[in-house]
């Protein structure tokens, strides 16, 4: 059953909830809400345990959930990407920032496995039928004017509490594509953390930089499920409790976009789903 | 020509100049050569006879041909264009050459089609336009007007779709007696179409006039059998929509040789024609060439009820939300138009002015296809608020229309380009680094400022790929100019104040609150981007730093609201903006300036900025840092 094309909107400031009414022309009413009450009230929400409804593209077949398992190499000799600067650079904010090497992130391959970090392996939609997990908050964190991790899974509603290790102040600015974008500084060791949440789950991973230090750039992927996964430093990834039946991927790098636009996939009941990727460098504009 | 600012610079300690590598450019180039024309002869000698016939008798034109010689003693009494074909007695008795025969037709051909008219070709200075002459057209006799068959045209022609217009006009008529017209717009339109086409019945001057500017060539219907084809009608069809042919129409209806009686002449006075005089500077520099002064208007289904409200995030302050009203005040969307989906469900329309944040994926399926929009506007739709920078995601299915912004197709076509020449390059950036739309310009600088920036362009902003070149426009037209920007926005002019300088403010605020203001626009967060307190911008990457302007420039430059509402909410003002909101509600940063209160420390910021040079002059440049850093806690012993 086709999903009803809705209107989507979101607006950049609203992250929480704090129910005061405040009168500001005739017939507009706007609602101011606070951070902490947002987290609580839209995580406890999520927490009743939603499941996906009806009207989503519904994919799976069979029964019983399966695990996948799977792992994704780079096809050819392990690039070396320079330094996006070395310790002692003269950079911006140089004790903090070139205190040590900051490396080019845009593509980690593990030496020995060939295994390529941060790429994303997701279905766009829930499957029909599949349980949702309730959506918990998630930490986003700077270390060194860096970002960590430098590929996020996040799920809608649920904030991103973005967080600084740093003893300088940093500005986190998200560019999603569906949801309205945050720009705001965060302070210098900042450990309490600043929501970000999104409210409308993204199709493709976003860029996050901080302007200050042009080098910075993650990447968040908001979903309105738990069916994501991001490759480790072996490459590797896992998924667990899929519905048994036929799912169509995306896979998506950073360097490159969709790797893969309709992965098709069958999971079988139970946990011996494996799924093996390759990629050579001419992927990844090498 | 406008001067491109081509100073010459170094660059990794070699000097280079702009100028002549342009110049070497284009030396490099090398003269052009014309590959040869096919050509045809025989065409040419029937074309020459055939003009020629115009201005001499038969055997005149054959004792030409065949003769080359042209029957005048001087070349001075020829005032056509046969003066290409006089040879005087040097040439008798040798035919003309080809290169003669070509001139002649060429000439010929510019003359009938009047190319002269817009464009400056040498040897036409004295030229006349090849229409007809319209001065006192509003009063021409009908008897004189050449209807020819254009009844019968328009009986069965007429419709840009190919359709009657006479039916058109029936359908019009039956449903202006039915009252069953779907839009009050539909209405309007049809009923005009229908008053001139029963003026072109009745032989009058407006209905000919509408006729003629939406198919000027109609007037040769059934009369081409028997005009030689130089003798058809020669108006172009331009492309005026129904709004533009009605305007055109009123213009040249009323050009009568006696003036209108002056109580009638519309006489504007301040902002009303500080607009008008500015409107034409627009089109005589060319300013939306560059510059969007008009957003686009987007018109999309929405079921009103599926429309989210935004809401004051933990970061924002309602004195901010306040101001924003204040400077934009909220537009309804809503409409009274309907779409009809694919499965039959009607929406409402609604209409905002935005800019495309997110272009539709062109390889995923129609119905999957969704564009996204910034909202440039505060956005009403119905009773929901929507402020500035929500991104509204539009299925493709459901985008009623665009109309493109008034201006500015460069800077969009330059966008474009910087995201196609490099993938770290988004469209906010792409925008940043682009002419800038001025929408509610006039809101935003100070006319003064702006007069003298017109006068005499210099640097404003660092992320730009191109610098806004002089004009050397004179001192009036700078000022019409600058009235025009803050007429438009109905902003104050010509004169502002800055209130934050304004000595009662000041006490207020009581002593050494300046400088615990400027301490807090020196801290280590403005500086980030800009160059401030006497310090430089501290360059890590000349090609992905983003630097903001020299805030030097904000006293003479920004309005007060305006200067308010961008520390406070930046993307309010310009959702593309790099500048990120330094000091959200609910955060809590340099706690020895104004106890960290954020609200305070942004009206302080603003407080320095309009203060900048007073300030920079009795603390001298800034030295040190105003709110050292501690290093983060030592993790508690286990």
């Amino acid at each position: 059953m086709k999903r009803m094309k809705n209107f989507w909107m979101t607006v950049v400031l609203g992250t929480s909830l704090l129910g005061c009414g405040l009168a500001v022309t005739p017939g507009v009413t706007v609602t101011v809400k606070t951070a902490d009450g947002a987290a609580a009230e839209e995580v406890a929400v999520a927490a009743t345990g939603e499941t996906a409804s009806a009207g989503t593209e519904a994919t799976a077949t069979g029964s019983g959930p399966g695990d996948l398992a799977g792992v994704i190499t780079f096809d050819g000799d392990v690039p070396s990407l320079p330094l996006i600067h070395g310790a002692g650079a003269q950079v911006r904010d140089k004790e903090v920032c070139s205190a040590e090497a900051v490396p080019d992130e845009s593509l980690v391959v593990n030496a020995s496995t060939k295994g390529i970090q941060g790429i994303f392996v997701y279905l766009e939609k829930a499957p029909a039928g599949a349980d949702i997990t309730p959506a918990e908050p998630v930490t986003f964190d700077q270390k060194g004017c860096r970002f960590l991790p430098h590929a996020l899974l996040a799920r809608v509603k649920a904030p991103v509490m973005v967080l600084s290790d740093d003893s300088v102040a940093h500005n986190t600015h998200t560019f999603p594509k569906r949801n309205g974008q945050f720009n705001g500084s965060i302070p210098p060791n900042d450990r309490k953390g600043t929501p970000v949440t999104y409210t409308i789950a993204e199709k493709e991973p976003l860029e996050v930089k901080c302007d200050f230090h042009p080098w910075m750039r993650a990447f968040h992927l908001p979903l309105d499920h738990q069916f994501a996964a991001v490759t480790d430093a072996d490459g590797k990834f896992a998924l667990a409790g899929l519905p048994a039946g036929n799912h169509t991927f995306k896979v998506w790098h950073e360097r490159t976009g969709l790797l893969e636009r309709a992965l098709k996939v069958t999971i079988k009941p139970g946990a011996d789903n494996n799924l093996e990727l390759k990629y050579g460098k001419s992927k990844f504009g090498l | 020509m406008p001067n491109l600012y081509l100073e010459p610079y170094q660059e990794n300690g070699q000097t280079i100049d702009p100028a002549a590598d342009i110049a070497a450019w284009l030396m490099s180039k090398g003269p052009g050569k014309f590959e040869g024309l096919q050509k045809d002869v025989e065409g040419l000698n029937e074309l020459v006879v055939l003009y020629l016939s115009k201005a001499l008798t038969k055997s005149q034109v054959d004792s030409v041909m065949k003769t080359g010689w042209y029957p005048a003693t001087d070349k001075a009494n020829i005032k056509g264009d046969e003066v290409e074909l006089f040879t005087g007695a040097e040439g008798a008795g040798k035919p003309l050459s080809e290169t003669q025969l070509w001139n002649y037709v060429g000439r010929r051909t510019i003359s009938r089609y009047g190319c002269y008219g817009c464009h400056d070709i040498p040897g036409f200075d004295d030229a006349r336009p090849i229409g007809t002459p319209l001065q006192n057209w509003g009063r021409k006799d009908k008897s004189k007007l050449a209807f020819e068959h254009i009844h019968e045209f328009l009986h069965h022609h007429g419709e840009p779709n190919g359709g009657s217009t006479k039916d058109r006009v029936d359908r019009a008529m039956k449903s202006a007696k039915s009252h069953e017209f779907a839009t009050p717009e539909v209405e309007a339109n049809e009923l005009t179409a229908a008053y001139f086409y029963e003026q072109v019945m009745h032989g009058d001057r407006a209905g000919f006039l509408w006729q003629k500017l939406r198919a000027p060539r109609s007037y040769d219907f059934k009369k081409i059998e028997t005009k030689g084809f130089d003798e058809r009608l020669r108006m172009p069809k331009f492309p005026f929509n129904d709004q533009e042919i009605e305007a055109v129409a009123t213009f040249v209806l009323g050009l009568v040789a006696e003036p209108p009686a002056d109580r009638y002449v519309y006489r504007p006075q301040g902002p009303a024609k500080d607009r008008i005089e500015g409107e034409k500077l627009l089109t005589k520099y060319n300013c939306t060439g560059c510059h969007i002064v008009d957003l686009p208007e987007i018109k999309f289904g929405v079921n009103p009820e599926e429309v989210q409200p935004s809401e004051l995030g933990p970061g924002d302050y309602t004195q901010s939300l306040e101001l924003l009203l204040k400077l934009k005040p909220p537009v309804q969307g809503l409409t009274a138009e309907k779409l009809k989906t694919k499965d039959n469900t009607e929406l409402s329309v609604v209409k905002f002015h935005g800019m495309l944040a997110v272009d539709a994926d062109a390889e995923a399926e129609p119905e999957d296809q969704e564009f996204g929009y910034d909202v440039w506007e505060t956005l009403l739709v119905g009773e929901k608020l929507l402020f500035p920078s929500s991104r509204l995601t539009i299925p493709a299915l459901n985008r009623v229309s665009v109309t493109p912004a008034r201006g500015g197709e460069f800077a969009e076509y330059l966008v474009g380009n910087l995201m196609a020449a490099n993938r770290e390059v988004n469209r906010n950036l792409a925008w940043q680094a682009s002419p800038p739309p001025l929408y509610m310009e006039g809101a935003k600088v100070k006319t003064n400022w702006l007069y003298n920036f017109l006068r005499n362009p210099n640097q404003i902003r660092y992320t730009t790929a191109l610098r806004m070149p002089r004009f050397n426009m004179s001192d009036a037209e700078a000022l019409t100019l600058a009235n025009y920007f803050a007429a438009v926005d109905g902003a104050p002019y010509p004169y502002q104040v800055n209130p934050q300088q304004e000595p009662e403010y000041l006490a207020q605020h009581g002593s050494g609150y300046l400088e615990e203001a400027w301490k807090t626009l020196n801290a280590p967060l403005c500086i980030k981007c800009h160059a401030v307190g006497g310090r430089e911008f501290k360059v890590t990457d000349p090609k992905k730093d983003i630097r903001g302007p020299n805030l030097s420039h904000v006293p003479e430059r920004l309005r007060s609201d305006w200067l308010t509402l961008w520390v406070f909410k930046p993307n309010w003002i310009t959702p593309y903006t790099s500048m990120p909101q330094n000091f959200p509600k609910n955060q809590k940063q340099f706690e020895n300036l104004f106890r960290g209160e954020a609200d305070l420390q942004t009206i302080a910021v603003r407080d320095a900025l309009m203060n900048y040079h007073r300030l920079l002059e009795k603390e001298g440049k800034f030295v040190g840092d105003a709110t050292p850093v501690t290093p983060p806690a030592a993790p508690p012993a286990n």
